[in-house]
């Protein structure tokens, strides 16, 4: 979770078509008889051991009376679900707010850092990088420990938000400081020697290009954002994982209850990762296809070098 | 929120207790406002747990232990839970239809009595995940257990009819609630001290509970508290045994998890001797569980008290006096046999005589 | 900062958890992210189809959530280990979806010509992979794989969920006794910047180290 640091790693994965996994097209050929039986037997040892895998766990977890049915016969109750979907809601709605208020908060630190002021640079760049490094639950615990010892005590949501808004915002800020450097510097120069203010070239020429570059960056941030929401269990705020706790603690089926709450944090993550995906290859598309020469690098290496960059400093 | 600093502070830490750091703080956090929203029924479930915490036990904890008490509806459709005792779905609504209802003569008027007659509902500050408690069934909204029960009971006897709303505190704000008049009463295993008096009433003591040991069900050796010298101990995080079995076995080593569900889990893989926890909430568990029992008697004593506004004699007075009319007539002992009862094998136990603490 | 002198050895203690999560974690989690990036580029549809799996299932559902899956699910399927044991399993698994992906985009970032090179000269599968591509792969990951390695410094800080007591629990502890949050934590937090910042200040010495000059 420490949304934080994510950013770098989560965001790669471009899937564009075949040219991007050289894996897939060049590192071997398009295998012959020999290959292709090779290739067979190694996918039928994979499965096998799969399958021998999967088997024992079941058998075994069954023998633990684990699959009773009597432990999974609350599960298809709607009850239940509108119990836990609720909790899903609660998850949305702490996400939703993170996700706007950290993304405006990183970008204002992301120009920040981009700042020639150095007052200005350095003070972004120093949150950035303390917040960046810190634990959301350690962040968690100052709002539910320490701040109330000193008077400040948050309604519940903030005490979960305020700290995912902080961590956020350090990975929103690099996700958008990268694509901002990832832009071509002819974009800025370009609109500087038409006359515009730095003020203004940041914000009509660089920034709507620099938010298209790093969509997917940002939707894969959402889905780490939103499996830090899952602290809000620490604080007691009703999401997804605290329900299912207050369940458990109910229907004494703990290992189903969490199976379930894991299960559907997947969907929900899933599509979103979906999403992202969907984006990045749209964007891919749309930038070879459409002639927006520079602004995105190759598909291969959509953003992962630059992101990698905006480290540097 | 109000709420002193310092105190809070420690308290705080105190549920908190590392444990399990994280599901474990759970409890303290609760407390604002946005919590307080809950209404009984439909509730959104709003941060319960905590509530408790700290002196029951984590709150969190919880087992209810299917149900029983629930009473109303909610055994329709529920099933979920496991395999339970008892009581019928109509009993407790019944046996709180028929609770007494005050003379007039008693709410006098301006008094507090009058102001919550008048509103037509009695607010309340109590947990939603104390099993046999104060449990919300997920299935159904609906809120039970012997604390919640009380509450609707004494509901009853202001109003004419169970009429409660529900405000899920956490420990660390119950002394807020009751001092800005967010609720007009506490039922929430609220352990009387002197400390606490300071700061608000209490009416009671109503209760009696205290910290006992269960082990695996296999194990003979393990008899009570004195038996964990060097034992491997799990303890609910946030709850009183975190700092109470150091202080009765040093050399125990303490193991926290943060709900009541995974202590058992992990009492019954083994992952400890012994599990250390509220009585009532070890009853329901073992009730639950056949892997687990519960061996010797509590080894503390807690007596909970019904917090009220500070100063309010007035108040106090009336809660005591409707306490001592529930207790000769028999509700008591039959909202006890209906929650904590059917997990006990064993007549009602003699009430603690009120003010019998000090602090109350 | 009494309070942290005072209560040294629990803090130091937590510390050193921390940081014996972090180091078998970190080095865990390359080697099952590289293994898994493998797997994901072989031309064994299965187990690439598996990779991806392995990869979306981690990264798609809390840590938290996997951690209490583990620690009490497992056991049920008769594999019983140490908390601390269990915590470092889980940590290693969660953190190499995200390894195999940084390593995955820096293969995708090795020039075709290098791959198609390999093959042309007549290397395998394997050997291309292990000779040419990766080596060049892992060069250019060396800075969102540093990434990985902060963000598992600061996951591990969720052990204390299933009673590991690491820095985070730790600090919670002395908290506790000592009613000084704002000391306390704040140690805690420059536990945590300097154990990043020694990730980050090795993570560009290995990167200058393996640059290449082009």
């Amino acid at each position: 979770m420490s949304a934080g640091v994510r950013t770098a790693s989560t965001d790669m994965t471009p899937t564009s078509s075949k040219r991007s996994v050289p894996g897939a097209s060049v590192l071997f050929d398009a295998p012959g008889p020999r290959a292709r039986r090779r290739i067979r037997i190694a996918s039928g040892i994979s499965i096998a051991a799969i399958v021998v895998i999967i088997a024992l766990g079941v058998h075994q977890f069954a023998d633990h009376g684990q699959l009773d049915a009597a432990k999974w016969e609350p599960f298809t109750q709607w009850p239940i679900w509108r119990f836990l979907l609720t909790g899903l809601l609660g998850t949305l709605e702490a996400a939703a707010l993170t996700a706007v208020l950290g993304s405006a908060l990183g970008m204002v630190m992301a120009l920040g850092r981009l700042s020639k002021v150095r007052v200005i640079h350095y003070a972004a760049a120093t949150y950035i990088e303390i917040m960046r490094t810190l634990p959301v639950l350690l962040m968690i615990y100052v709002t539910l420990f320490a701040l109330p010892a000193y008077g400040i005590n948050l309604p519940l949501v903030w005490k979960l938000v305020a700290p995912l808004t902080v961590a956020n915002s350090a990975a929103f800020a690099e996700i958008f400081r990268a694509g901002i450097l990832g832009l071509p510097r002819g974009q800025e120069e370009a609109a500087l020697s038409i006359g515009m203010t730095r003020g203004q070239a940041i914000r009509l020429v660089v920034l709507p290009q620099a938010v298209r570059i790093v969509t997917p960056s940002v939707v894969s941030q959402l889905v780490s954002l939103l499996k830090d929401t899952s602290l809000g269990f620490v604080v007691s705020f009703s999401e997804l994982l605290f329900k299912g706790q207050v369940l458990s603690t109910f229907n004494h089926l703990l290992i189903q209850t969490f199976l379930v709450v894991t299960l559907i944090y997947l969907v929900v993550n899933g599509s979103l990762s979906t999403v992202a995906h969907r984006l990045q290859r749209w964007t891919a598309r749309r930038t070879s296809r459409g002639g927006k020469p520079g602004v995105a690098a190759p598909p291969g290496m959509a953003l992962t070098p630059m992101i990698g960059e905006g480290h540097h400093e | 929120m109000i709420t002193h600093p310092r105190r809070r502070g420690r308290m705080v830490a105190a549920l908190a207790l590392m444990v399990g750091g994280a599901m474990v703080l759970s409890a303290c956090g609760s407390s604002t406002p946005s919590s307080t929203a809950s209404s009984s029924s439909q509730q959104s479930s709003s941060s319960s747990s905590p509530s408790s915490s700290s002196e029951q036990s984590s709150s969190s904890s919880s087992s209810q232990s299917p149900s029983e008490s629930s009473g109303s509806s909610s055994s329709g459709s529920s099933s979920a839970t496991a395999p339970a005792p008892t009581a019928t779905p109509d009993t407790i609504d019944s046996i709180i239809g028929s609770a007494q209802v005050a003379d007039a003569a008693s709410i006098l008027p301006g008094s507090t009595m009058e102001k919550i007659k008048q509103r037509g509902q009695l607010i309340v500050g109590e947990a939603l995940d104390a099993p046999l408690l104060s449990q919300q069934d997920p299935t159904t909204g609906k809120v039970e257990g012997f604390d919640a029960d009380l509450a609707k009971a004494l509901a009853v006897y202001i109003l004419g009819k169970p009429n409660v709303k529900i405000v899920n505190p956490s420990t660390e704000t119950r002394e807020a609630l009751l001092s800005n008049g967010t609720v007009d009463v506490v039922f929430n295993t609220y352990t009387i001290t002197t400390d606490r008096a300071k700061q608000v009433d209490f009416a009671g003591p109503y209760f009696t509970s205290g910290l006992a040991v269960a082990v695996k069900s296999s194990n003979d050796t393990i008899k009570g508290i004195a038996d964990l010298a060097g034992k491997t101990v799990i303890v609910g995080a946030n709850t009183p045994a975190v700092t109470e079995v150091p202080k009765q076995q040093p050399t125990a080593k303490i193991v926290s998890f943060g709900t009541d569900p995974e202590c058992v889990q992990a009492l019954i893989q083994g992952r400890g001797d012994a599990y250390v926890q509220d009585i009532t909430l070890l009853a329901s568990d073992a009730a639950a569980n056949n892997q687990m029992k519960v061996v010797g008697q509590p080894f503390t004593s807690e007596p909970y008290g019904i917090g009220l506004k500070h100063g309010d004699t007035q108040f106090k007075e009336f809660v005591n006096n409707w306490l001592k009319s529930i207790e000769s007539d028999g509700l008591w002992a039959n909202i006890w046999k209906a929650t904590l009862g059917t997990v006990v094998q064993s007549e009602p136990p003699t009430p603690p005589a009120i003010g019998s603490v000090p602090g109350s | 900062m009494n309070v942290l002198l005072d209560n040294w050895r629990p803090l130091v203690d937590g510390l050193l958890t921390t940081l014996w999560i972090t180091l078998v974690g970190g080095v865990g989690a390359i080697v099952v992210g590289v293994l898994v990036t493998a797997a994901r580029v072989s031309p064994v549809k299965v187990l690439s189809g598996l990779a991806f799996c392995y990869v979306q299932f981690f990264m798609n559902v809390p840590l938290l959530a996997l951690l209490v899956l583990f620690v009490f699910a497992l056991p049920e399927v008769g594999l019983i280990m140490p908390l601390l044991t269990t915590a470092i399993v889980v940590i290693i698994l969660y953190e190499a979806a995200y390894v195999a992906e940084a390593v995955r985009s820096g293969i995708n970032t090795v020039s075709l010509g290098q791959a198609e090179a390999a093959r042309a000269i007549g290397l395998t599968f394997l050997q291309s992979l292990r000779l040419v591509v990766l080596p060049q792969a892992l060069r250019s990951v060396v800075q969102p794989v540093g990434n990985v390695m902060i963000a598992l410094a600061m996951n591990t800080s969720l052990a204390a969920a299933v009673g590991v007591v690491e820095l985070t629990a730790a600090a919670q502890k002395v908290n506790l006794v000592s009613a000084q949050p704002i000391q306390v934590f704040v140690g805690a937090g420059i536990g945590y910047m300097a154990l990043a910042l020694a990730i980050g200040l090795s993570t560009g010495v290995v990167e200058r180290k393996v640059a290449i000059v082009r």
